[in-house]
Order: structure tokens, then C-alpha cells, then sequence
């Protein structure tokens, strides 16, 4: 009985995650399309189906190999990636019941893991034996490394507010007040960290202008392209489902609905404010991104946000207790 | 700050109004008066007569060298006898209809010019006189 309860889970969780991954694709084409006064897509219904069509002509476009790429790990390059990001759905909450596996370092697993699957996406990059893929590798390394950083250390705060690091415990510890309320610099950097993190078009970093007919995946094509791109939407799901329970409260909601509802609803509001916010601001260019907003801005601020959480916990709550 | 807000108020706006895109090649849109498009010989509409007169300014003036014109007669009854005119490398600066002394050439507001293959985009005379027989505005519809 309990392996077919683990299986309706795990069936569950991909029907979801698959479902997820299309409603956002067709978000992040149909939605930009409007902010930016287009009409976007319209394969089918205004465009419902056009997911449905990308994924079918990469699927049975045909793959092409470069000689110079290192054989084997260019093929399987996209799953070192893909592995990790759907691993981390196994921890994730969902809801109070849609849960694999519930583990005390909940948090710490869900960053590894997520760093883990970027590194895949840059191995990807390093496989392509193209210098300039290569190039696109390393900056997909430094965009991650430089707002993950942040975004740790943002959630270390969190951390020390619930007192634990499960996941369930953090959203818990939301019942009175979500995180977003009293962590508001964490939650603002944590926004601003995934904005820069969701970067899939060619546009943007990590392939910036220079790189733009050879970003990290340059040499990939066919059914490996498909599972590199699904990768990154999976990634990008993962972050902004992060941010949904670590400063939104996940399942938790003021009216009574069902928790995966909550959930689905904070994600896709927290999904636009992304979309909305890359879509209206000119971007910077990557050294400038890294250097200006990580490096200079949100690393300091989430420091300093980090000991006033520290001071509030350690001297200041015990005086409101008694 | 202010202008991130700004940038996103115009964004937000821009869901709500009307695409500034059309949906071609169902939807078209009409083309500007001064837009530059398919290049056609004028005949002179009592006489019938071609008004070129072949004096080739056009062909010296053109700078990608896409028109090649001969022409037969002499004095007043000076015609073209060949005009060709390769529309894959013009790049419709509009010189050649500035430069003709006798008005001869014009520009219309034809620009769907794709072909199967290059040599369809090789205009003869008879071609470009055949053009000419239309109403400009008729070539986007």
C-alpha cells in the first residue's frame, strides 16, 4: 500500500510539473507578447497549443552532432542537468500532503540540488568543444554563483526566524505572518536574485549579446535542446516555487482553498511579477548585472539583513516572549 | 527607481491596449504613403506610348546596378527597347524615379516580392509595364 501511495505521488507530481512546465511556457510567449503590445502566439486557441507545437518540432527536428564536442557527455550533458531539478521535487511541499520525502535539511538539499542541475546546464556548455559555448558555460556558472549567494544567504535568515531548515516547519512558521511581511529585504532580494536566474532567452544572460549565436547551447539541437530548455523552466518553477514557501507562505492562504491551489496560485502571481519586471526594465550587461546588483547590492544587503535578523532572534525575541 | 516603476506601469498598460502588430499574412496593414515598393514603367494615358525613353539615367544613378535599359529611335521617337530590372538586389532608394527626366518610372506599394526561384524576380519591360496597369494602392490588397 504504501509503495502505491508513493507512486500516485510521484505520478502526481510529474503530471504537475509537467503541466506546470506548459502553462509557464505558454506564459512566459502568450504574456510577454501582450506586456510588450504584441499579439504573441496563436497556434490553436490564442496560441494555447504552441508549447504543445515547440516541443514536437524540436522533438522530431533532426539532432546534429559537432565533431569537435566530447562525445558521450554532450549527449547526456542535458540529464546531469535534468536529474538534479526534477530530484528536487521529491522535497518540495506542494501541499500538506503532496510531499515525497520529508527531510530535516530540506533547504540546504533544494540549493544543492538546484546548483547541482545549473552545473549540468554548464557541462552542457563545456561538452560543445565550441569555445564561445564554453565562454557561455562559465558565465552561466558566475550568473548562478553570483545571486544564489545572495539568495542563501537571504534564506539563512528564514532559517533562523523558524528555527529549522525543513520545509514544512518554514511554512508553518508562517501562520501568523508570512516571511515576505517580516523578512521584507530577504524577499526582495530573493526576488530580485530569481529575475536575474531566469534566464532562458538567448537575449539575456548567460548568453549575452556577444554570445548570441553561441550561448552555452549552442550546438545542441533535437531532442537534447528539448531537455536542456525543460531543464531551465524546471529550474526556473523551482525558484520561484522557493520563493512561494519560503516568503509567501506556500500552501497557507488567507480563505479556505484547497493547498495545492495556494500554491499553484502564488507561483503563477509570483511567475508574472518576474516576467513583468524583466519584460519592463532594460538589462544590464552581465558584468554589470554581476558586479552593480550581486556583488555590490544584494550580497551586502543580504549580510546586513542577516545580523538584523541575528540581533532580533537572539536579543530581542526573548524580551517580546516575556 | 522611478523609471523601473514608470517602465512597468507602460508594460502593464500595454496588456490592456490594442496590439500594435498584425497578423499576417491574414491581417495586413495599409502602408504608409511614402513607403517604397515594387518599381513599374508609365504609359501615357492618351497616347498609349511608353514614356520611357530609354536615355539610361536611371541605370547610371542606380547604386546596386540592378537596371540595365537600351533603347531604339531616335529624337522624339526615342523608346526603350529593353528595360530589365533584377528586384532581388534593389534596395528601393527611390534615385531612379527622382532622376528620370520624362517621370516615366514610379514606385508602388507592392512589397511582397518573394520567389520561388531568382529568376522570377527579373523584370522585362513587358513585365513592369503590365505593372504599371494597376492602381498603386491595389498591390497590397
Amino acid at each position: 500500500m504504501i509503495y502505491l501511495n508513493i507512486f500516485l505521488k510521484s505520478l502526481g507530481l510529474l503530471v504537475l510539473m509537467l503541466l506546470a512546465v506548459y502553462v509557464m511556457i505558454y506564459l512566459d510567449r502568450k504574456l510577454v507578447g501582450h506586456l510588450q503590445a504584441r499579439h504573441g502566439p496563436m497556434t490553436g486557441f490564442h496560441g494555447v497549443v504552441q508549447p504543445l507545437a515547440d516541443w514536437l518540432k524540436m522533438t522530431f527536428k533532426g539532432r546534429s552532432v559537432s565533431q569537435n564536442s566530447k562525445g558521450a557527455l554532450i549527449i547526456f550533458a542535458p540529464f546531469f542537468a535534468l536529474i538534479p531539478a526534477t530530484i528536487i521535487y521529491t522535497i518540495i511541499p506542494i501541499s500538506r500532503r503532496l510531499l515525497l520525502y520529508r527531510t530535516d535539511v530540506g533547504l540546504i538539499l533544494i540549493f544543492t540540488l538546484l546548483f547541482l542541475s545549473i552545473l549540468g546546464i554548464a557541462v552542457a556548455g563545456l561538452s560543445s568543444g565550441n569555445r564561445q559555448s564554453a565562454f557561455g558555460s562559465l558565465y552561466v556558472i558566475a550568473n548562478s554563483l553570483g545571486f544564489i549567494l545572495p539568495m542563501v544567504i537571504s534564506t539563512i535568515s528564514v532559517m533562523f526566524l523558524s528555527g529549522s531548515m525543513d520545509m514544512i516547519d518554514i511554512i508553518n512558521a508562517q501562520q501568523r505572518a508570512w516571511f515576505v511581511l517580516t523578512q521584507p529585504i530577504g524577499a526582495l532580494i530573493f526576488l530580485i536574485s530569481s529575475v536575474q536566474l531566469v534566464s532562458r532567452s538567448q537575449l539575456e544572460i548567460p548568453s549575452t549579446d556577444v554570445q548570441n549565436i553561441a550561448g552555452f547551447d549552442a550546438e545542441f539541437s533535437g531532442v537534447n535542446l528539448n531537455f536542456l530548455r525543460f531543464t531551465e523552466y524546471i529550474n526556473v518553477l523551482t525558484l520561484i516555487g522557493l520563493t512561494t514557501m519560503i516568503y509567501l507562505g506556500g500552501w497557507l492562504g488567507p480563505i479556505n482553498l484547497h493547498s495545492v491551489g495556494w500554491y499553484i496560485v502564488k507561483t503563477y502571481a509570483v511567475l508574472f511579477l518576474v516576467l513583468w519586471i524583466k519584460n519592463s526594465i532594460p538589462w544590464p550587461r552581465f558584468e554589470a548585472s554581476m558586479s552593480r546588483i550581486s556583488w555590490r547590492l544584494l550580497f551586502p544587503l543580504s549580510i546586513f539583513n542577516l545580523i538584523l535578523t541575528i540581533v532580533f532572534v537572539v536579543f530581542i525575541k526573548p524580551l517580546i516572549r516575556v | 527607481m522611478e523609471s523601473i516603476l514608470k517602465s512597468m506601469w507602460q508594460t502593464l498598460k500595454n496588456m490592456f491596449r490594442r496590439s500594435v502588430t498584425v497578423l499576417y499574412p491574414s491581417d495586413k496593414i495599409v502602408v504608409p504613403e511614402t513607403s517604397r515598393g515594387m518599381i513599374i514603367l508609365k504609359v501615357d494615358p492618351d497616347s498609349h506610348e511608353l514614356l520611357c525613353t530609354g536615355c539610361g539615367e536611371c541605370k547610371r544613378v542606380c547604386p546596386t546596378g540592378v537596371i540595365d535599359v537600351s533603347s531604339a529611335g531616335d529624337g522624339e521617337k526615342q523608346r526603350a527597347s529593353t528595360f530589365m530590372l533584377d528586384i532581388s538586389n534593389c534596395v528601393f532608394c527611390g534615385l531612379c524615379v527622382e532622376v528620370c527626366p520624362y517621370s516615366a518610372i514610379e514606385m508602388t506599394y507592392k512589397y511582397e516580392l518573394t520567389a520561388s526561384h531568382a529568376d522570377y524576380l527579373h523584370y522585362d519591360l513587358e513585365e513592369l509595364v503590365e505593372y504599371g496597369k494597376q492602381k498603386p494602392r491595389e498591390f497590397w490588397i
